[in-house]
């Protein structure tokens, strides 16, 4: 259906997309408000005088940081909560002994003050208390280490000023020198509302209660927000709800996904918001746990036919397109904000837009009715993630969850576009109308601007898939939960905010305090963990894989390895070798019976609760509390094992490389305990049918190959040793025996292929390392062969046919018979050519060049993907020169550069494969198959005009003058007409099951095909398939006789 | 010999008028118009997409189905509730909108899913439908999801033209009540004729060189169609038959890999030998060594060495088949269409399968979605719809069956004038029921020849 509608209507239309209100209104007094906080923030504001908690107001009419939590009640209600009287605070050592508050205080508020005229008071409050700073055990009794001054300040940016104060020193006493400890400062550098939240017990995506009698509802004229309660309370009376039972389930959450369509008003390339229109915006609505979306409605520019299932509203501009979609987005009042791309792309573009177009109220896409939505240039740096640039906008009590960079953080991928991702999740594929068509169909009637809103729409409904297909919401605010982290937090920053955030966590608890350390980024290394040299070969005997299970997290546990426990090297000597351990690279360590280290802490923590999380899982009726109990499991190992790392991470907020470098040397050590205890306890001498040898070890895992005996057997003996060997180490450090492999292919480090057993009746199922990348400069050929030929040498069992199917690919490859969608390799065109700063040339850059000069409507822009083929060139031509458009190949019948795709695709990767296998793997790349090269006649071109294409005989090729087939052939006749009719037939049923399958997939009947998605495997296969059967046509036309 | 018994029909002298002694009998003779051209492709042209075809469908059906609509709900509507395009359907409002049915299959076999999967997908099913599939109805102008369960999703397929009345709602159809275009009545022949019966004869699925054929009951059939052999009345029968249409599935056994002339020469001298005295139309099948999607174009006329030169009652035709025998007119395929239609519907036997496409006024619905054709961009020649004559077809077969069906419609819409609409007749495989399908032009009506045991 199609609206336009009046200005009233509008209310009605969406009338039943608002939020159910309370049954009644709140009573302050007897009711409670429970409910699930999905967001805080801070602001600073007036103190209000009855919600602070004892102690008072700092001074009267002080400015001060207020909290702002955000979250959703079990019936589904907005809250929106003001958190008083928390106040941002740090620590620093006393130095010099001094212990004088007061003039800590009255130095600090002198120094500070230079800067900040406007606030009363800076720093309201110093007091001596007695904690244990993380870093460091010093045995040294006389040493006073255990005193700090606790700073409150005004405000959460005064900290930062002050911290730098300090660290330059400070004249509490004559002569007093500048800190000599490296950590002046402590928990000096952490977010206000974490700290809050840290302090308060709250987690992120935590189940909360306001209890009756303790807050304020605000009056309709004092809200702030668009939610349906707003209160104040004072932060002490605030309840974190521990996340067991009946806390453990999520809220009703609104997800709304969008996606916008733009074109270009003039000239070429990709749209921008500065000039060029929004036409749609689509949007989903779906409540979390809900099978189906609540609205599906698309806001389109001009008139616009039905579009299945869902709301189509249309306007005359473009002005009241935005406007109606943010009241829209007003009234849904959506908790989480996703789509794909659609902070950097979507959100960033509809507010540029708002604000050329001066639609005023647009940019506030927050809950807060005065902050206004701005954006910001971030790049964001992370040693897992590298480096990302990034709009940053501000949706204050809407959490933003693109699930592009969910899934890019999360999963290893060939390709991110949104097609490429749906084909591998959804296992199903999304048309993809190039932007320039885009236009056209906007410039058309309101049938073609339908095609554009189902398409655009699929984009909007796609993300809402796959965040529930891959449990997205489960998984993330279970990590939230878990590390303690507010949810927001979770896509934007790296990995190391949630190790931060735990430790502070056990810090509070046991007295220490985190240091404050510069961040430098140092080129120190360490020694990695052990690798055992490999021996290479293929093995059809069974291979025990022996496993150590969370080897560092269990290092870290069995030795105490932590910040508090390493003991400065000048004070080793004073103590007695019993009480410490020193780690195989000469750092020491103190013993559990002297002080419990906090990071064995955490991580026994971390893997009890996981242990319970999975048992309770197991014993979980409720699908919806087995999906929250996964997500919690995973989120528990992933934090374990991400502890490590934090030590290790030299640009980070506390690196401490003796942990790091300690835990892998003893991960060395323990990798040659077990493969000397297994060779020298499995020898034929000592009553066993064979002796074993350890093949290959990695990191936490040995490889044994106990002889050849049956997959039971081999399992027996795996248990058996790794249970022997276990008691040989210091708990929890245990190592588990957990499958065989057999057959096995040992290629090299890091590399090898074989079956699973865990049982002996069947394998459980292939298991591939390290084997071909998924990386996009390898194109599918590699991949696919690599697939097919492992599984013919492992399932199969059969290396004569894995030979034979090399030969095969080979030999298609030399005869042109390979899909053209199974060669492409894409970069991203980062720069022009034209760009200052390039060099060296690309070939995807030049042959972006090259398709511009053809025709520039449709050439990739800069950021677009190039997609290419390498085809025959001329002798010497480069690699750049030989890139082509896999597109303008199939048009003009180019031919492929089979060579290049042998000597620098297939070669390297096969040979890997065969090497254990056979003498010579490259002889699977020379001989008779390689023989027979067809080479396709181009269609135009220079060199085209220099062939003739004279009549040939369909049999044999031979000139002919007239007809079909030559005299020879003509007493063939049945069976070259009956093989021509083969091809044809091929032809046809591809050439149909094609375009049909691509009629259905646009969704659309009476429409011609419009998708151009190269990350389809349909697309070149479609393209080719017109010229084979128009060819293979042409043959059977020339051999049909007239009747 | 037969050869001599039955001569070809322009040597043969009609003795049923004399009705003297002399039992020697002569061929029936009937006049025939070949009406096939549509279904030959001569361009080979495949630049274009299969959305011209669907976009025909509806422009030639869509009217038809418009009048069905009319008499169906003419007095309970206003001419305004019949809406031109589905665009034009507004919430709440009762109406009736046309369109083409698509039918969202999740069992549907998808190329998509072959290439994405690296494994070999599962094979063929018999049936692909699922309690999960929906419908959708769709014109040019838009596409609605229809929900009521009207028509019933399991009964419908794909291309299927069709009226459907309801309301929008949620942006939805809800309907209640459909209909299709109806069959059409037969144009009546010329005034029966005295000579009656005049038969036509059909048989399919001969499959030479095939391990199933029966090499007796075709040697039977031989005679049976020769008047060699049998008892008087079934000479007398024989006689009587002026055309055989061979319905495809003729050359089973000829393959490319190890192709074998002896196939073609045993199809060949058979068929050589019946057309010498019997005019004979042999349509290609699913497994004859033709081209693979509709229409099927005339079988090579070099694997009729023989038969071929008997040019004037020999014939190599297309599938779809459509011809004039008789002043009656024939039209029908070789099964491919109808056993596809059965895959992708409910409809558990043929001739229902083929009644449907009877009264959706089209041969092959489901093509091109589920069963490949060719991509036609100015027609849709599978429509049985004003094409070329403007007249109905008087008999509908469809061809390769695992029996014997046949049923005469009603014209219109269901009950329609009963007994006054087209005979369906759904000719079984000869390998698997041995049985020759006569249909006597005059009367539409149907005999059985057996050759069973």
């Amino acid at each position: 259906m199609s609206k336009r509608m009046r200005s009233s209507d509008w209310d009605d239309e969406f009338e039943p997309l608002k939020r159910k209100d309370l049954d009644a209104p709140l009573d302050p007094n007897n009711d409670r408000i429970v409910f699930m906080q999905i967001d805080i923030d801070q602001y600073t504001g007036k103190a209000k005088r009855d919600m602070w908690p004892q102690g008072g107001i700092p001074a009267p009419d002080q400015e001060v940081p207020i909290l702002r939590m955000f979250g959703v009640t079990e019936g589904g209600q907005s809250v929106l909560a003001h958190i008083h009287g928390f106040m941002p605070y740090f620590y620093c050592q006393c130095p010099d002994k001094c212990r004088d508050s007061a003039k800590m205080r009255a130095k600090l508020e002198e120094r500070l003050r230079v800067n900040n005229r406007g606030i009363k008071q800076l720093v309201l409050h110093v007091e001596v208390v007695q904690k244990q700073s993380l870093m460091w055990y010093v045995p040294d009794s006389t040493a006073d280490t255990s005193h700090f001054f606790r700073i409150t300040v005004a405000q959460p940016r005064l900290v930062p000023p002050c911290r730098d104060i300090i660290e330059r020193g400070l004249e509490l006493q004559p002569g007093a020198r500048v800190p000599t400890t490296p950590y002046a400062t402590f928990e000096s550098n952490i977010a206000f509302p974490l700290r809050y939240m840290i302090d308060n017990g709250v987690t992120g995506g935590c189940w909360v209660e306001v209890p009756a009698g303790s807050y304020q509802v605000r009056s309709h004229a004092t809200t702030v927000g668009l939610c349906q309660i707003e209160v104040d309370l004072p932060y002490t009376d605030l309840v974190s709800l521990p996340t067991d039972g009946d806390y453990m389930k999520l809220a009703p959450l609104r997800v709304l996904s969008f996606d916008i369509e733009c074109v270009k008003l003039e000239g070429q390339g990709f749209p921008q918001a500065e000039e060029d229109p929004v036409i749609q915006i689509a949007t989903v609505v779906k409540i979390h746990g809900d099978e189906e979306p609540l609205w599906k409605a698309v806001f389109v520019l001009g008139t616009c036919a039905p579009v299945a299932g869902a709301h189509v509203y249309t306007f005359e501009t473009e002005y009241e397109l935005l406007q109606r979609w943010s009241d829209f987005l007003t009234i849904v009042d959506p908790d989480v904000l996703t789509g794909y791309n659609v902070i950097n792309f979507d959100l960033n573009y509809l507010i540029t837009r708002a604000g050329i177009l001066k639609v005023d109220k647009f940019a506030h896409i927050g809950r807060i009715q005065t902050a206004k939505s701005k954006i910001r240039d971030t790049v964001f740096q992370s040693r897992a993630y590298g480096i990302r640039e990034n709009k940053e906008i501000n949706t204050e009590g809407r959490v933003q969850f693109d699930v592009l960079h969910a899934i890019q953080r999360d999963h290893k991928l060939r390709s991110y576009s949104l097609n490429a991702v749906s084909a591998h999740f959804l296992n199903e594929q999304k048309e993809d109308v190039h932007y320039s068509m885009i236009g056209d169909l906007h410039r058309g009637n309101a049938e073609t601007r339908q095609r554009v809103a189902s398409y655009c729409l699929k984009d909007a409904t796609l993300p809402l898939r796959l965040m529930d297909h891959l449990l997205c919401m489960y998984n993330y605010v279970e990590m939230a939960r878990v590390t303690g982290t507010p949810l927001s937090y979770l896509l934007t920053r790296g990995q190391q905010i949630k190790v931060v955030s735990q430790l502070y966590r056990t810090c509070l608890k046991l007295g220490y305090i985190f240091p404050y350390a510069k961040q430098e980024s140092s080129e120190e290394k360490f020694e990695g963990a052990t690798v055992l040299e490999p021996e290479k070969d293929f093995y059809g005997e069974p291979i025990a894989t022996l496993d150590f299970a969370s080897l560092y997290p269990s290092i870290m546990m069995a030795y105490n390895l932590c910040y508090c426990t390493l003991i400065p090297p000048q004070y080793v000597s004073q103590m007695n070798p019993d009480e410490y351990t020193k780690t195989p690279i000469g750092h020491c360590f103190v013993k559990k019976d002297n002080r419990q280290g906090v990071l064995p802490l955490v991580l026994t923590e971390l893997l009890a609760a996981r242990k319970r999380a999975k048992k309770d899982m197991n014993a979980a009726q409720d699908p919806l509390t087995k999906m929250v109990l996964n997500g919690r499991q995973l989120a528990l190992k992933i934090s374990a094992n991400s502890v490590y790392g934090f030590t290790g991470a030299t640009v980070g907020q506390l690196a401490c490389l003796e942990i790091s470098s300690s835990v892998t040397a003893f991960g060395r050590q323990m990798i040659d305990q077990t493969k000397e205890h297994v060779e020298r306890r499995y020898k034929v001498a000592a009553g066993y049918p064979h002796d074993a040898k350890v093949i290959y070890g990695d990191t936490d895992s040995v490889m044994v190959n106990f002889g050849e005996i049956s997959v039971e057997e081999a399992m027996k003996y795996g248990l058996e040793a790794s249970q022997e060997i276990s008691k040989t180490f210091p708990p929890p450090i245990r190592l588990e025996f957990e499958k065989v492999y057999c057959p096995f292919l040992l290629m090299n480090k890091k590399r090898y292929a074989g079956l699973i057993w865990t049982k002996p009746e069947k394998y459980d199922k292939m298991d591939c390392k390290g084997i071909e990348t998924v990386r996009r400069d390898w194109c599918e050929l590699v991949q696919k062969t690599v697939d097919d030929v492992l599984n013919l040498i492992l399932v199969e069992r059969s290396v004569p046919q894995a030979k034979e199917c090399v030969k095969r690919v080979v030999a298609d490859l030399l005869q042109n018979k390979v899909d053209m969608s199974l060669l492409v390799i894409s970069k991203s065109l980062a720069k022009s050519a034209n760009a200052e700063d390039y060099k060296a040339k690309q070939p995807h850059v030049e042959l972006a060049e090259r398709m511009r000069a053809r025709d520039p409507t449709s050439a990739p822009a800069v950021g677009d993907r190039v997609a290419f083929v390498y085809i025959k060139g001329h002798k010497d031509a480069r690699a750049y020169e030989k890139a082509e458009d896999p597109l303008y190949v199939l048009e003009q019948n180019l031919a492929i550069d089979a060579q290049y795709y042998l000597e620098h695709q297939l070669k390297q990767p096969i040979i890997r494969i065969f090497e254990p296998l056979m003498e010579r793997p490259e002889s699977l790349f020379a001989g008779n198959h390689t023989l027979k090269v067809s080479v396709p006649m181009p269609a135009g071109g220079a060199m085209a005009k220099f062939v003739q294409r004279s009549l040939t005989c369909l049999g044999c090729r031979a000139p002919i003058k007239e007809g079909a087939l030559c005299k020879n052939c003509k007493k063939k006749e049945i069976e070259i007409y009956l093989k021509k009719l083969d091809t044809f037939r091929d032809r046809e049923l591809e050439f149909n099951k094609l375009w049909s399958e691509c009629q259905r997939c646009q969704g659309s009947l009476h429409q011609d095909v419009i998708c151009t998605s190269r990350d389809c495997p349909i697309f070149y296969r479609r393209e080719r398939v017109k010229r084979d059967i128009a060819q293979a046509a042409e043959a059977m036309q020339r051999l049909k006789i007239d009747w | 010999m037969g050869l001599d018994f039955l001569r070809k029909p322009q040597g043969a002298v009609d003795l049923h008028k004399s009705g003297g002694g002399n039992p020697s009998l002569s061929r029936t003779q009937l006049p025939y118009e070949n009406l096939s051209k549509r279904f030959l492709v001569s361009t080979g042209q495949y630049s274009q997409q299969y959305s011209s075809l669907y976009y025909v469908r509806l422009e030639l059906l869509g009217e038809a189905v418009l009048r069905a609509a009319r008499a169906k709900w003419g007095g309970q509507l206003s001419n305004a509730q019949f809406l031109e395009a589905l665009k034009k359907a507004k919430e709440g409002g009762e109406c009736v909108v046309i369109g083409t049915l698509y039918k969202s299959m999740t069992l549907k076999p998808s190329v998509l899913h072959e290439y994405m999967k690296h494994l070999a997908i599962e094979g063929p099913m018999d049936k692909y439908i699922s309690d999960s599939d929906t419908l959708y109805l769709e014109d040019q102008t838009a596409r609605v999801q229809l929900l009521g369960n009207t028509p019933p999703v399991g009964n419908v397929t794909t291309g299927l033209i069709v009226a459907v009345r309801g309301r929008m709602s949620d942006a939805c159809f809800h309907a209640t009540d459909y209909c299709l275009a109806g069959a059409t009545s037969p144009t009546p022949g010329p005034a029966p004729s005295p000579e009656a019966p005049r038969y036509v004869a059909f048989v399919s699925g001969l499959r030479f060189g095939d391990a199933s054929a029966n090499e007796v009951h075709l040697r039977l059939l031989h005679e049976y169609l020769l008047g060699s052999s049998g008892s008087a009345e079934q000479k007398e029968q024989a006689s009587r038959i002026g055309r055989l249409i061979v319905v495809g599935d003729t050359l089973a056994a000829v393959k490319t890999e190890g192709f074998d002339v002896k196939v073609v020469e045993q199809a060949d001298g058979w068929l050589g030998e019946v057309s010498a005295t019997l005019p004979v139309d042999v349509m290609p099948g699913a497994t004859d060594p033709c081209n693979a999607t509709l229409p099927q174009q005339p079988i090579h006329a070099a694997l009729f060495p023989h038969s071929r030169r008997q040019a004037d009652t020999f014939q190599s035709v297309t599938n779809p088949y459509d011809c004039r025998v008789g002043g009656v007119r024939i039209i029908g395929t070789s099964g491919q269409p109808v056993r596809d239609l059965m895959a992708f519907s409910s409809c558990t036997t043929p001739l229902d399968a083929l009644k449907l496409t009877v009264q959706a006024r089209c041969l092959a619905p489901t093509a091109p979605d589920t069963m490949g054709c060719y991509p036609f961009t100015k027609s849709d020649p599978f429509c049985m719809v004003n094409q070329d004559t403007g007249e109905g077809a008087s008999v509908i077969f469809s061809g390769g069956h695992d029996r014997v069906q046949y049923e005469r419609l009603g014209v219109g819409g269901e009950g329609g004038g009963e007994g006054q609409g087209p005979l369906c007749v759904c000719v079984p495989d000869f390998s698997v029921e041995p049985v020759v399908v006569l249909v006597d032009i005059d009367t539409l009506e149907v005999d059985l020849v057996e050759f069973g045991a």
